[in-house]
């Protein structure tokens, strides 16, 4: 095992599942996007103001 | 009356349901307001995931033996850059698929030759110790083939298991000429920084081609341990990965997730195996290729194009217009 005695490579915390294995950094982003994703879904759309008007 | 003449009516035909009011100059104006405020916000907060590089300088002074063994096997033109081939030299074919080689086809187009780029440019662009000075002239007097037999041999005892094993002062005495003082000098030079500057495309005022200290560290453990460390590496999900605790490339997870596969990682040296982890990248441009295809004709393909009938997220989506529709049918 090499020592960096001048350069220092930081890094995440990694949850290794398997032959999976991600860091906690990415899996919060991934969380984040599907719990948008799933808003997205059941949020509903704003209430129009006006009227809706037809097309002849 | 076809299904194509059919679609193409309803495309001409006018709108008679519910209609509203949409400004998408007011709502893009909203969104780049707010991801800008967003990324401003967040860049304080969380700073740059950027690490400093590595340097040449780093990794003499770290790793020494390591720097030295790969200097040796640059004159010898046994290293990795020395074998790649194509575009950088002629030492490989480079990755292929069947008869389909596109490195070689493309040929040589960044010139690299590690034993001069690397090695004897670098050692001769500044004033050496007398020693040094001395055995670049003994090199550069030689014929390449006396050039290859010294270096050949010194790369051989240097590496070999069951002698030296990568002990420099290990190696039997041989008939290794200047090699081993020019390998002592550039380690030295590297130590003291100079390497860097040389390497990083000399005669230019914007450095921004970086080709040969990477290819050049490449061939050592260095830069390979780094990744390791820092979960960059290939076979560990590194294409997805980041420096620092700071999100990555979630998007590259397709492309990241066939080098995890066996058949891709294997340390078989011959076999089917073999031939597709040595030539990984081909073979899985190749099926991001059929899975991208697969994605652009999605509304041709029988089975898949019905998935939004039996798994209709849709309807959620629309769920004010599909009640509204259930209740006038």
């Amino acid at each position: 095992m090499l020592l960096w005695q001048d350069e220092a490579v930081s890094t995440a915390s990694y949850l290794p599942w398997g032959w999976l294995s991600i860091s906690v950094p990415n899996l919060i982003v991934i969380l984040v996007m599907i719990a948008l994703f799933v808003l997205a879904l059941v949020v509903p759309f704003p209430k129009e103001r006006r009227t809706p008007r037809k097309h002849s | 009356m076809s299904a194509m003449t059919r679609q193409k009516q309803i495309e001409r035909e006018h709108w008679t349901g519910p209609v509203r009011r949409y400004d998408i100059l007011k709502e893009g104006t909203i969104a780049v307001v707010v991801v800008a405020l967003l990324v401003i916000v967040l860049a304080a907060i969380f700073s740059s995931p950027d690490d400093p590089a590595l340097t040449l300088k780093g990794w003499a002074k770290a790793a020494p033996d390591d720097m030295y063994a790969v200097t040796v096997s640059e004159l010898a033109g046994t290293s990795g850059s020395a074998t790649y081939g194509p575009p950088y030299n002629t030492g490989g074919d480079g990755q292929a698929l069947g008869p389909i080689t596109p490195q070689k086809w493309m040929g040589v187009r960044q010139p690299v030759d590690p034993t001069n780029d690397f090695v004897v440019k670098p050692l001769e662009s500044q004033q050496q110790p007398a020693d040094v000075a001395a055995a670049l002239t003994q090199w550069t007097s030689a014929s390449a083939d006396q050039q290859g037999k010294w270096a050949t041999a010194y790369d051989t005892a240097l590496n070999d298991p069951n002698g030296a094993n990568g002990d420099a002062t290990k190696v039997p005495t041989g008939d290794y000429g200047p090699v081993p003082t020019m390998a002592t000098g550039l380690v030295n030079m590297a130590a003291s920084g100079a390497l860097d500057g040389i390497l990083a495309a000399p005669g230019q005022f914007y450095n921004t081609n970086a080709t040969k200290q990477i290819l050049f560290l490449g061939d050592g453990s260095y830069l390979d341990d780094a990744a390791t460390k820092a979960h960059l590496q290939g076979n560990e999900w590194g294409m997805m990965n980041e420096t620092g605790n700071f999100p990555g490339q979630e998007w590259l997870q397709p492309f990241s997730f066939w080098y995890q596969l066996p058949i891709f990682n294997s340390s078989a040296t011959s076999g089917f195996a073999a031939t597709l982890t040595a030539n990984a990248d081909i073979y899985i441009f190749l099926l991001i290729g059929i899975m991208m295809l697969v994605l652009i004709l999605l509304p041709f393909i029988p089975g898949l194009r019905s998935i939004p009938r039996w798994i209709p997220l849709h309807k959620l989506v629309w769920r004010d217009y599909y009640n509204r529709k259930r209740t006038t049918a």
